[in-house]
């Protein structure tokens, strides 16, 4: 199976999802018009990708900020991730937010409230 | 009660204005005026705070407007405008956006802001939850997610109006105040 890889640009965010790795990063911001058509791809990729899932595995979300409308994406990515921990593998979210951004912090709280799996809230530092 | 035609006529050449834009929307033009907006506020805000949350109630104000734009696909040409401003106070930010709209659609609209406006703000951060547990494949009407979240960032109720144009088209105004 082929990495998914995308590099930032001002409205969307980076995506690194290696599948030989343990850890996916998305990263940047993420504020698409249309978030779906933006968002697909991965979503499909993962779809494929967790019948054949890693051990262990950490996702790091590192987003400045989002629109409403990626937010209903994340969920759907972080769904795709639960049926990874359901499946029985280790499996932690990580929400990185800036100490005085306390929208991406209440943010990370919704997602941490409404997605079964670990979900670990990580305060950037400096 | 807030009329975005009047208000863009007389915040014209002010200094507190930051940004004002009328003509037609599209995705590029959408990204340009965030751009725009992102640089000015670089200018002349530092709290790194109050300037990312103009900036992404700002995003929702025009995707929201963008996402809405094929109702007016048979309206006529001059009601393809919309405005968007953004004015500067001494601790504070408005965004004042307007837009055409047919008709048949404010009462929706209007209830759907005044059930937002009526919330507090436990009530919202459940409802809002409960709208993101649907993801995005559910699709009950248009996300409501927008108007929750301006809301919800800026901790005011939306201050809004409808302006009677004819028999088939209203001017919808809103005003989001930010404050530090």
């Amino acid at each position: 199976m082929e990495a998914y890889y995308l590099e930032a640009t001002p409205k969307t965010p980076k995506l690194d999802f290696n599948p030989e790795a343990n850890n996916f990063v998305i990263s940047g911001r993420s504020i698409p018009e249309n978030s779906i058509e933006f968002y697909k791809p991965l979503l499909d990729w993962l779809e494929k990708y967790i019948n054949n899932p890693k051990k262990s595995i950490n996702f790091e979300v590192k987003l400045e900020y989002f629109n409403t409308s990626s937010s209903k994406c994340l969920v759907e990515i972080f769904r795709k991730f639960e049926k990874i921990h359901q499946a029985g593998h280790e499996l932690t979210i990580e929400w990185y937010y800036d100490e005085e951004d306390e929208d991406m912090q209440e943010s990370g709280e919704d997602f941490k409230d409404i997605i079964k799996v670990p979900f670990r809230m990580i305060q950037n530092k400096g | 009660m807030i009329n975005t035609i009047e208000q863009y006529k007389e915040q014209k050449g002010k200094d507190n204005l930051l940004l004002a834009y009328k003509g037609i929307i599209t995705e590029s033009l959408t990204t340009n005026l965030l751009s725009l907006a992102e640089n000015k506020l670089a200018m002349v805000e530092y709290n790194s705070r109050l300037k990312k949350k103009v900036f992404h109630i700002l995003v929702e104000v025009l995707q929201n407007i963008y996402h809405n734009y094929s109702d007016l696909k048979h309206a006529p040409e001059e009601f393809h405008d919309i405005m968007v401003m953004i004015i500067k106070s001494d601790n504070s930010y408005d965004i004042v956006a307007g837009n055409y709209l047919p008709k048949k659609y404010t009462v929706s609209l209007q209830n759907r802001i005044e059930s937002v406006n009526a919330m507090d703000s436990e009530s919202l951060r459940m409802t809002y939850r409960n709208r993101l547990d649907e993801g995005v494949f559910s699709d009950k009407g248009r996300a409501g997610l927008g108007i929750m979240d301006m809301v919800r960032k800026s901790g005011q109720a939306l201050e809004y109006d409808f302006l009677s144009i004819d028999k088939d088209f209203s001017f919808f105004s809103i005003k989001v105040k930010i404050k530090n």
